[in-house]
């Protein structure tokens, strides 16, 4: 019986070292093989104990020692009461070995050496269920960590390329942040069409100018014409003045006050041929202003349009290669966030994953619960676990068929040990 | 302030797991070794929700359960167990004394926190 519960721990050892060299997650399959391993030494160990001293004592074969031929019966004896029963048990004319139903009892030295092996065991798995969980705090500190500075970083990146452009943002709000680069080309793009199209209307307008410039220039000749007029009919206003003057005079005495108004005549003659040459000088001067503004005005209409629409069509290329740039910053920003999210996936597999520390420390603490039960049938129990000895009084093979069932309602009971899968478990509310 | 939450478990890694996911999220974490410690611990504090592992040396989940629903101040409270016991009258027995949900181990740190923040915000 022990035998087989070795060789079947040795194999399931074997089984779960190939899955952890051929899984990934390899951590889970790399300690349940250590606990297998762990049972088979515990194995190895009685039944060596138990063989210790027989005279057709056959050793275990060893894992190692493959491809070695398996023990057969013959060759291997029923083990005998006197190496498993503790020395207060008597057992009842079973075959021992010795043909005379003997009671047989081990001898101080065997007990010693179980007590010493199971001591050891003990302590090793306590070993390690302490580095165990030791190493599973350091990882789910170090995977937390990581987890917390991936989100960190992928906030502030969200943080850098989202920008002003934040809908929770108040609109004073979004004056103290960087304008989102969207929104810089758009308004960019904007500003540029309108600069170029007010160009463009100003060229328009200024031919319009140029057009109302001349029909002014061309009104200022009228008037100059007209202020001619007006220095004509002073001239002939004096000539006339001058007409009467001698006309009173040929009247004498009589035709002097009509002296004084040909005179006075003369005078305002004068004056509107002064007035009408200011008029023309002032006409002069405006139509001066006016001719240059309107040569400025066909240089203005007339300006190449070439540059500014090259630097439009600069302006779009540089948008264009800054829209190439932002869409690659996106796609790496996409990209964080992806793997961002699947740094977080895996650290929650991880963790799960790592809640087989406590599946294992349950694992463990049967497997030292059996520990105690194969010391109690073997040498009666260590100073450390004392059961009545009528547990342990069993005659070989009834001890062999009470410990198997004992182990396997144990497994029947142990739920615990039961829970094996690594996945998440269910949630249930009542 | 956030709502407070014990975490009883035998296991130190388990109840370091328990404590990142819910501080993670706002939440303040006690933990307590086990039943009895997270008995004394739970009439030191009222918390607003409990989560406890069954097998546990000196006091179990189960009989937590009960010695809280005794007491007046976690009539009310919601326990959550969390726990490899998976069997259905092991979740009888957990609905009858009192527990409020069954999360079985090994727990998903996403549906732990989905869970909690239905029960209590």
């Amino acid at each position: 019986m022990k035998r087989l519960l070795y060789q079947g721990s040795v194999i399931s050892g074997i089984g779960f070292v190939v899955l952890f060299v051929s899984k990934e997650n390899f951590i889970p399959y790399l300690v349940l093989g250590g606990v297998s391993f762990a049972w088979a030494f515990l194995a190895n160990c009685c039944i060596t104990a138990l063989q210790a001293d027989r005279p057709d004592h056959v050793p275990i074969p060893s894992v190692l020692d493959e491809p070695s031929p398996p023990v057969m019966a013959e060759n291997y004896p029923p083990v005998q009461d006197e190496y498993i029963n503790p020395p207060s048990v008597t057992t009842h004319d079973n075959d021992n070995g010795n043909g005379n139903g003997t009671p047989v009892a081990c001898n101080s030295s065997q007990k010693l050496e179980v007590n010493r092996e199971c001591s050891a065991i003990r302590s090793e798995i306590s070993q390690v269920k302490s580095v165990l969980t030791d190493a599973i705090e350091k990882l789910n500190i170090n995977f937390t960590s990581l987890e917390f500075g991936s989100r960190t970083q992928q906030e502030l990146v969200n943080e850098i390329t989202r920008g002003a452009e934040d809908p929770d943002l108040q609109e004073t709000e979004r004056f103290d942040r960087p304008i989102d680069f969207d929104r810089f080309a758009v308004e960019t793009e904007k500003l540029m069409t309108e600069l170029v199209d007010n160009i463009v209307n100003t060229s328009k307008y200024s031919m319009k100018l140029v057009g109302e410039l001349e029909e002014v220039t061309s009104s200022i000749g009228d008037i100059l014409s007209d202020v001619s007029g007006v220095h004509s009919i002073a001239e002939q206003t004096k000539v006339l003045a001058i007409n009467a003057t001698i006309e009173a005079a040929r009247a004498g005495k009589s035709g002097k006050g009509f002296a004084v108004v040909a005179h006075e005549v003369r005078n305002l003659s004068d004056h509107s041929k002064s007035f009408g040459e200011r008029i023309a000088l002032h006409v002069k001067e405006i139509r001066g202003s006016i001719g240059r503004a309107e040569k400025s005005t066909i240089e203005l209409a007339s300006k190449d349009m070439t540059f500014v629409l090259q630097a439009k069509r600069e302006t779009d290329k540089m948008l264009s290669g800054l829209n190439l740039l932002h869409k690659k910053m996106t796609d790496g920003v996409d990209s964080i966030a992806q793997i961002t999210n699947d740094i977080s996936t895996n650290v929650v597999g991880a963790v799960i994953a790592m809640q087989f520390e406590d599946l294992v420390s349950q694992l463990l603490e049967g497997v030292l619960l059996r520990l105690e039960r194969i010391e109690l049938v073997t040498v009666g129990g260590s100073s450390e676990t004392k059961l009545s000895n009528s547990e342990a009084a069993f005659s070989n093979e009834e001890d062999d068929r009470a410990l198997a069932n004992q182990m396997s309602e144990d497994k029947m009971t142990n739920k615990a040990v039961m829970q094996q899968s690594l996945d998440g478990g269910d949630v249930e509310l009542f | 302030m956030g709502k407070s939450v014990l975490a009883v478990d035998d296991s130190r890694s388990m109840r370091q797991m328990v404590s990142f996911t819910l501080k993670g999220a706002g939440y303040n974490v006690v933990e307590a070794v086990d039943g009895q410690d997270g008995l004394n611990k739970s009439k030191d504090h009222i918390f607003d929700l409990i989560l406890t592992d069954q097998n546990m040396p000196k006091m179990d989940g189960l009989t937590l359960v009960r010695s809280l629903r005794v007491l007046s101040n976690y009539k009310q409270v919601p326990i959550l167990m969390l726990t490899t016991e998976s069997g259905d009258e092991m979740k009888s027995q957990g609905k009858q004394a009192g527990a409020t949900g069954w999360i079985v181990k090994p727990f998903d740190p996403e549906k732990l926190l989905t869970v909690v923040k239905k029960i209590i915000g």
